[in-house]
């Protein structure tokens, strides 16, 4: 009652309040999912920004009554099994985003689409393993695709907890090349930032689907491309994104579909970090 | 550690004014002042004190000196050689020896090994171009361009800081294109490096870690691929089939093996490979399929082995709705104590049970081939051997589906179904002896084409008019699935005893379906090119 008091009111007395328009404001909306969809024709309209974050506000309260993540909690403690990403509309795709080597001058090209079935991402392009003449770069030939950070009302970040599951489970169809699948944490120093958890999936080729699982327990860490020396095991319990490098340093085009993105419990798999975690050799 | 910089920074002019004070330790080679652009560390002042040095320098090449006539202010930075790519260019052309040829000349002109660092950052560049990319012993050529001894620290303080800090890194550089390319380190590679640098610098640490991570990630990849790949296209397309097909049970059959250039009647004629897959599992789909509706031959696909992209077909059915599939029910299976007990101790609330990997949303799939000619002709071929152990296939009409893209091309994302053609093969016998020399080319191609004239169809009444023979409403779904295309495309049924091809083939499939042509006729008395395309009809389970 009292969230549908302030959503009315604002609607109605914040008309043309200076202070949205300012960039804290701008930059904290913009950046969200239900907040861009009053963007669309690039104008700033605070009220309608006001009044999707408000509802989103109310979304997130209500779901707080329901249970965690608005799932009753019954069903939270005990499922086995979460689809975080599927693919069944354009909506879809907008929590995605693609990423290529032209950002160091490389030459390589992505793009993702629904699939034929329109129920599948399509992730498709040609990887150029050219490097950049810049001086720097000695090696390109990669295109990348991750998710978009998920953003609660206000900009609040959001995170996935994916704590209660052990395995990464992709269904997925590939051209018979090899990815890199990561997976983004939450870090407290800056100097993290570039963190990365990585593993592989092996892509069969053909026409025939692929179910992929992958044990959190066997992501490496990484930092900027580098394998680290010191590794450690990722905490899921703020997981901030994934995304899926194609970089086999094979020049030419490639394709890759993914069905869903899920993760699960594996009650078998009892690995808790799959590399030694001894120091370094001095 | 500024101090130190300085030092190993400072080094390099003085070798060089050292140099070219003697003249006698300069030597024929010429001086490699590399602008790299690999080298991270190159300082620019030092480039332009070497270049600056070396510059005055007698023996240098023509292209060098062409370049000096035409830039005649001495301080610009022009003086370098490409080695490399002279040698390459050379009569013996891009060879290990031509390239190992360049490394040992750069190290017997000149004992102190000047310029060596340019010298090995040129290398590691023009290693991809020689085709060595993994080979280790160039490799370890290049590690040993560097002077022994020379680079090892000797007191504490060089150990604590970065000793030789240019000479390391570009150290780290061999070892990193040498993790590039998976190529493996040795105890050779340890013993160089120490030799270099000393037991503990970065490049033994590098060497370590390539050492400590390779060998975890060496068996990952659950659908290995032979390295190197086998040369024959024969046994590449069978393995990328076993690869795609994901079953045991699946059989490789060989229905054409490929030859080079036939001369067939003065035409020089190349003889595509042709190699099928199939699965007793798919032979029973097939022969439970509704002969009244058409298959599609689509592709080609692109499957990568390694490095390596192939390209292959696949014979399929129109998608299936859900409530159409058929539910086989055990016939000794009571309705009232039913034998089988579901308990799938998995199931969950979330859980899609409906999924199966082989309900593909394009439709199921039947058979698979690796062709070495996107031709419909040679597909056609297939078909025609696909009949054999699929007699069902006589009845039923193919439908080609082929993309006309460049295969090697980055595919459009929605151009995929854009080129439908269908294969004018249901012809008389005696076109097709007219027909037999140039079966393949692009020619005879449209010729086939436009003889069937009856068949050729535009976009618009397409479907109807081949309704004339299917006479089913799968039309309506095909182009519920396809909606976008709209080019002509050309229809007929492939009927399997008139493809000239393989007689011995034929004449089985002939018999094994009852037709009343005599078999014995059509193998007695082949003609010239029946004889000279014998295609031996293998079967390997691989």
């Amino acid at each position: 009652m009292l969230l549908r008091f302030v959503t009315c009111s604002c609607r109605h007395a914040c008309l043309g309040v200076s202070w949205m328009r300012s960039s804290p404001w701008r930059t904290a909306i913009h950046t969200q999912k239900v907040a861009c969809r009053t963007f669309s024709n690039r104008t700033f309209r605070p009220m309608k920004a006001l009044s999707a974050n408000m509802a989103l506000l109310k979304e997130e309260a209500m779901d707080k009554l329901l249970g965690p993540d608005g799932i009753p909690l019954d069903i939270y403690l005990l499922r086995q099994t979460n689809v975080i990403w599927k693919f069944d509309d354009e909506n879809s795709l907008k929590k995605w985003e693609v990423s290529t080597d032209k950002e160091i001058g490389g030459k390589s090209e992505a793009s993702i689409s629904l699939g034929k079935s329109g129920r599948t991402l399509l992730f498709q392009g040609s990887l150029n393993t050219e490097p950049a003449r810049d001086g720097k770069v000695r090696y390109s030939g990669y295109s990348t695709l991750r998710s978009k950070r998920v953003k609660g009302s206000f900009g609040k970040s959001k995170h996935y907890d994916w704590s209660p599951f052990n395995v990464l489970h992709l269904r997925v169809r590939g051209d018979g090349r090899p990815l890199m699948v990561f997976i983004i944490v939450e870090n407290f120093f800056s100097l993290h930032d570039d963190d990365l958890y990585n593993y592989f999936i092996y892509t069969r080729g053909g026409p025939y689907w692929q179910d992929v699982k992958i044990p959190f327990s066997k992501f490496f860490l990484s930092s900027r491309g580098r394998i680290q020396d010191a590794q450690s095991a990722m905490w899921l319990d703020k997981v901030n994104g994934l995304g899926i490098t194609m970089g086999d340093q094979v020049s030419g085009p490639f394709k890759f579909e993914i069905d869903f993105i899920g993760i699960a419990i594996d009650p078998a798999h009892s690995e808790h970090f799959a590399y030694e975690l001894y120091g370094k050799a001095k | 550690m500024g101090s130190f910089q300085w030092i190993s920074r400072s080094l390099i002019p003085r070798a060089s004014a050292f140099l070219a004070s003697v003249p006698s330790l300069s030597g024929s080679f010429p001086r490699l002042v590399h602008i790299t652009p690999t080298a991270n560390l190159w300082q620019k002042d030092d480039v332009k004190k070497a270049v600056a040095m070396t510059h005055k320098l007698p023996g240098k090449r023509e292209d060098a000196k062409s370049k000096e006539d035409s830039e005649d202010n001495g301080a610009a930075l022009s003086v370098y050689d490409m080695a490399f790519r002279r040698a390459g260019s050379g009569p013996r052309g891009r060879t290990k020896s031509t390239f190992s040829q360049v490394v040992d000349s750069f190290c017997e002109q000149d004992i102190r090994r000047h310029g060596h660092v340019e010298f090995i950052y040129a290398a590691l560049r023009c290693i991809p171009m020689f085709g060595l990319k993994r080979d280790l012993s160039v490799y370890h050529s290049l590690l040993k361009v560097f002077p022994k001894e020379v680079f090892v620290p000797v007191n504490f303080i060089q150990r604590m800081f970065n000793h030789y800090a240019r000479q390391q890194e570009c150290a780290l550089a061999v070892l990193e294109q040498m993790e590039h390319n998976g190529v493996w380190p040795t105890r050779e590679t340890k013993d160089i490096l120490v030799q270099v640098f000393g037991n503990k610098c970065h490049p033994i640490k590098k060497l370590h870690r390539i050492l400590y991570w390779f060998p975890k990630f060496r068996h990952a990849n659950p659908f290995p691929v032979p390295d190197p790949l086998p040369t024959d296209p024969l046994a590449v397309s069978s393995l990328a089939l076993n690869r795609i097909a994901n079953d045991l049970d699946a059989r490789v059959t060989i229905y054409q093996s490929g030859s080079d250039a036939i001369d067939v009647n003065e035409d020089k004629q190349v003889v595509p490979h042709i190699v099928g897959i199939q699965s007793p599992d798919q032979r029973e789909e097939l022969s439970r399929h509704d002969v009244n509706k058409p298959l599609y031959v689509d592709g080609p696909e692109r499957v990568w082995l390694r490095d390596t992209p192939i390209a292959y077909y696949i014979l399929r059915g129109d998608v299936i709705p859900a409530d159409r599939k058929n539910e086989h029910v055990d016939p000794e299976r009571s309705l009232y104590y039913p034998l089988e007990l579901d308990l799938d101790l998995e199931r969950d609330l979330g859980d899609d049970l409906s999924f199966h990997v082989e309900d593909v949303p394009e439709g199921p799939v039947f058979a698979m081939c690796v062709a070495g000619d996107a031709d419909q002709a040679t597909l056609a071929r297939w078909i025609t051997g696909l009949q054999e152990d699929n007699p069902v296939l006589t009845q039923m009409p193919i439908i080609f589906r082929m993309t006309e893209h460049d295969f090697l091309e980055s595919e459009q994302s929605d151009g995929e179904m854009g080129q439908e053609q269908q294969l004018a093969s249901d012809q008389e016998p005696e076109h097709d002896s007219k027909q037999r020399g140039s079966t393949y080319s692009g020619e005879a191609r449209a010729k086939t084409c436009s003889e069937s004239g009856e068949y050729q169809l535009d976009s618009q009444d397409g479907y109807a008019e081949f309704d004339k023979f299917s006479g089913r409403e799968w039309r309506r779904e095909r182009a519920k699935v396809w909606p976008n295309h709209t080019s002509p495309f050309m229809v007929t049924r492939v009927v399997p005893p008139e493809d000239p091809i393989c007689p011995t083939l034929l004449a089985r499939v002939a018999c094994s379906t009852s037709s009343n042509r005599d078999c014995s006729s059509s193998t007695s008395s082949p003609s010239l090119f029946d004889v000279q395309h014998q295609v031996e009809e293998l079967k390997i389970a691989l």
